[in-house]
């Protein structure tokens, strides 16, 4: 079996256009000082003109774009844009559904075992794409080196496998910034950066990366005969699950994964019920000058506990940056903020220290919660503890001051409200 | 008064036009910028606040009631300071354009050309990542004025040769530690990637805004702003000499060396100030001075207080899009600013070609 043979994938890199930080102004030519332009011809400098003006156009529609509803937006689950990027290769097996032995949760773009054990493969997993290509994983035996390469599969395979049979994690899972396994991560001990030279020094027999992973990484791990797992959403729980599942079917640990899915979901329904009781707060979560609004991570997480997302309400979308003085028209009951770990309580201060918030009900104890940026991040099975976490601080505000925002007014979705009822 | 004296000269008549106009738009935009706001706090009551009165009863708004304390804290604690801090920096970036254009003779130097930006992007982008920013939110704005300085030092070091500063060494210097201070700036914002939460707070702040600042960013800002335009008005005679070459300026009592020194500290204390507080903002520099010029022509002490206006203007404008256009939430004030900026500087080349390549 050859090397293409082993790995059919294709790919070519997802296109996400999102403007996102200032153009830089071009630097100085040189002195031009007494110098003259030289002559050119009437033509070549219509033609130039021409030029110009086309670039012109093409700066104010991309502005127009931008400002459009929807223009910079991040990609939604089933049939996101990095979905849509996908190259695809059609299978070649036929794509038998019949064949199908097992599969992974849910979503239709999830990884499925569609072959196992025949020949010289130990199994073949597929996925469909939107555009309606499969694209293939064919793994020769059970991996027993597998490399990865987001710090949400090593988690997942942390949790899943002995450290003998992971061959190395990403860098992340070395710091505290990132990982919340640490203590875990110690035990593989080898943690790779994105290059494939590293990675191939350790003889993967799996590497797993990311849709956001550097693309020309994947296709070198391929050219070579690497099978590569590559994850492609982690926008919410069910992607997560569908994540769990397509490891635990490439490294042949389904019963493991169905354990820690159903201890997850089982916890995440203990927090739903317990959550539906009590009276619906209005929460937001604010990261530095951004409000994680409708289709983020954090909002599936504040729609669990039962919350209610003020920044969705408000009808913005991703991660969207907001003022403080829109913050305080929304007066939250409470804010949850994400900071480097360790120093969540200087980033609660900081938070606080604007007179103007600390005038609202926010000054109030117990209202501002600063999660490490390890677990506000989270697109692994960790995701339950962050559920828990927010749960667990809404519990607390319930008790602490259920009953003073019970009297203030609440106000319609989106509305401006009063800050005046919000001023303890 | 005769049409030949100089206050009546069509240069005069222009000069004034423009004046009134760039004032006018400058005291529109701050009075919209205080005046506009998620809060919908009424005119009157925002004058009122901002002049020593306050509401006594509960103010309606067209949401509901605000406090009169609550209004008093949005317009004074969260509106004013944005609003200043939006004119020094505007004024600050755009003078010290008029300056880099000065001293090179070239419409199209730049803030960022002789490092000073850059520099001071590194400053705050080194204190970022030493979680600097949480212990005082003075010391990232300090870490931006103090890279801004360390790389004009570097910059004049390295253009200094016998006594002597060559304007062409230093521009090319300047490119040269630009490239250097954007690949450390690079690398360190690649190192943050170990720790997630770092690599936004950089990213965030490279962005370049003014929301949410305070009086303590107006207090950074100020002191540095203050005396670089001071000196950039101080010298703008020398500036003119010099536009007709050092030896004339020299014959004229132009110290040369001493000017290239003190506009040079100048631009550090502007670039500097205003990159301390509202991060990398794009296009101030280039286009303010370039439009005032074209304006009133190349007179530097004119030049220099019409571009300050100019400049607050035009960032208190592109903070006013930035607020609105995508309302409830906002854009980047460094996106604006690039977006406005890059056509209208693209259109003016088309339409004045041969005006620009030339002072």
């Amino acid at each position: 079996m050859t090397g293409s043979d082993l790995c059919r994938n294709a790919e070519r890199p997802a296109v996400e256009t999102c403007v996102d930080r200032a153009g830089v102004p071009p630097l100085a030519a040189t002195p031009t000082r007494g110098r003259r332009e030289r002559p050119r011809s009437g033509s070549t400098l219509a033609c130039r003109r021409r030029d110009l003006r086309r670039v012109h156009l093409a700066l104010l529609v991309a502005f127009i774009a931008a400002l459009a509803p929807g223009g910079c937006r991040p990609a939604q689950r089933g049939g996101s844009a990095s979905e849509a990027g996908v190259g695809e290769r059609k299978a070649e097996d036929g794509g038998d559904e019949s064949r199908v032995v097992a599969t992974a949760p849910a979503a239709q773009h999830a990884w499925r075992i569609v072959e196992s054990a025949g020949g010289d493969v130990w199994r073949t997993l597929a996925r469909h794409d939107a555009a309606g290509g499969r694209e293939l994983l064919v793994l020769p035996r059970r991996p027993q080196r597998i490399v990865s390469q987001t710090v949400a599969s090593d988690e997942v395979l942390l949790e899943l496998l002995p450290a003998e049979r992971i061959a190395g994690l990403s860098t992340y899972s070395a710091s505290a910034g990132t990982s919340i396994d640490l203590a875990k991560a110690s035990r593989v001990g080898r943690f790779v950066g994105g290059s494939a030279e590293e990675i191939l020094a350790l003889k993967p027999d799996l590497v797993i990366t990311a849709v956001y992973s550097a693309p020309e990484l994947t296709r070198r791990l391929r050219a070579v005969g690497v099978p590569v797992l590559q994850l492609r959403a982690f926008d919410g729980w069910g992607d997560i699950e569908d994540n769990i599942g397509a490891i635990a079917a490439a490294v042949g640990a389904e019963t493991a994964a169905e354990e820690l899915l159903r201890s997850a979901n089982g916890r995440l329904e203990a927090v739903r019920s317990r959550r539906a009781r009590a009276p619906a707060v209005r929460a937001l979560a604010y990261t530095y000058g951004n409000a994680q609004a409708a289709g983020s991570t954090f909002d599936e997480v504040l729609r669990i506990c039962g919350a209610r997302n003020v920044a969705a309400e408000a009808g913005l979308e991703g991660w969207a940056a907001i003022d403080l003085e829109r913050l305080i028209v929304w007066d939250p009951e409470i804010v949850f903020l994400s900071s480097e770990t360790g120093r969540e309580e200087a980033e609660r201060e900081r938070f606080l220290s604007q007179p103007a918030v600390r005038r609202t009900r926010l000054g109030e104890p117990g209202r501002v919660v600063v999660i490490s940026g390890a677990l506000f991040g989270t697109v692994s099975h960790r995701y339950v503890d962050l559920v828990e976490r927010v749960a667990a601080a809404l519990d607390r505000l319930s008790a602490t001051h259920g009953a003073d925002d019970a009297e203030r007014s609440d106000p319609a979705p989106g509305k401006t409200e009063t800050a005046s009822e919000s001023t303890p | 008064m005769s049409p030949s004296t100089p206050a009546t000269s069509p240069r005069a008549r222009r000069l004034l036009l423009v004046t009134a106009l760039c004032i006018a738009t400058t005291v529109a935009a701050a009075l919209a910028s205080l005046l506009l706001g998620a809060a919908e706090i009424p005119p009157a009551t925002v004058a009122s606040i901002l002049f020593g009165g306050a509401a006594e009863a509960e103010i309606e708004t067209a949401g509901g009631s605000l406090e009169p304390e609550m209004a008093r804290s949005i317009v004074l604690q969260l509106r004013l300071p944005r609003c200043l801090v939006g004119l020094l920096v505007g004024a600050a970036l755009a003078v010290a354009g008029v300056l880099l254009q000065g001293l090179f003779r070239n419409a199209l130097a730049a803030p960022g050309v002789v490092g000073t930006s850059a520099g001071g992007a590194l400053g705050a982008v080194l204190a970022l990542s030493f979680g600097l920013g949480l212990r005082s939110s003075y010391l990232v704005p300090l870490g931006a004025i103090a890279g801004a300085f360390a790389s004009l030092v570097v910059v004049a070091r390295i253009a200094r040769h016998r006594g002597r500063t060559s304007i062409t060494d230093l521009l090319l210097a300047g490119v040269a530690l630009n490239a250097f201070l954007s690949a450390l700036n690079s690398f360190v914002i690649a190192r943050a990637w170990i720790d997630h939460e770092v690599a936004r707070r950089i990213n965030f702040w490279l962005m370049g805004g003014i929301a949410d600042r305070d009086w303590s960013h107006v207090a950074i800002a100020l002191p540095g702003c203050a005396a670089g335009i001071a000196l950039a008005i101080a010298h703008a005679r020398d500036l003119d000499l010099m536009l007709q070459g050092e030896d004339l300026a020299r014959s004229l009592g132009v110290d040369g060396e001493r000017l290239k020194n003190v506009l040079l500290l100048a631009t550090a204390l502007l670039v500097g100030s205003a990159v301390a507080v509202s991060g990398v903002v794009g296009f101030v520099g280039l286009v303010v001075p370039h439009v005032v010029r074209l304006a009133i022509g190349p007179s530097h002490r004119a030049l220099v207080l019409l571009s300050a206006v100019a400049g607050a203007a035009f960032v208190l404008l592109s903070d006013l899009i930035a607020r609105t256009a995508v309302s409830p939430g906002e854009l980047q004030l460094g996106i604006v600013t690039a977006f406005v900026g890059a056509p209208f500087f693209v259109f003016l080349l088309i339409r004045e070609r041969g005006r620009v390549e030339t002072l």
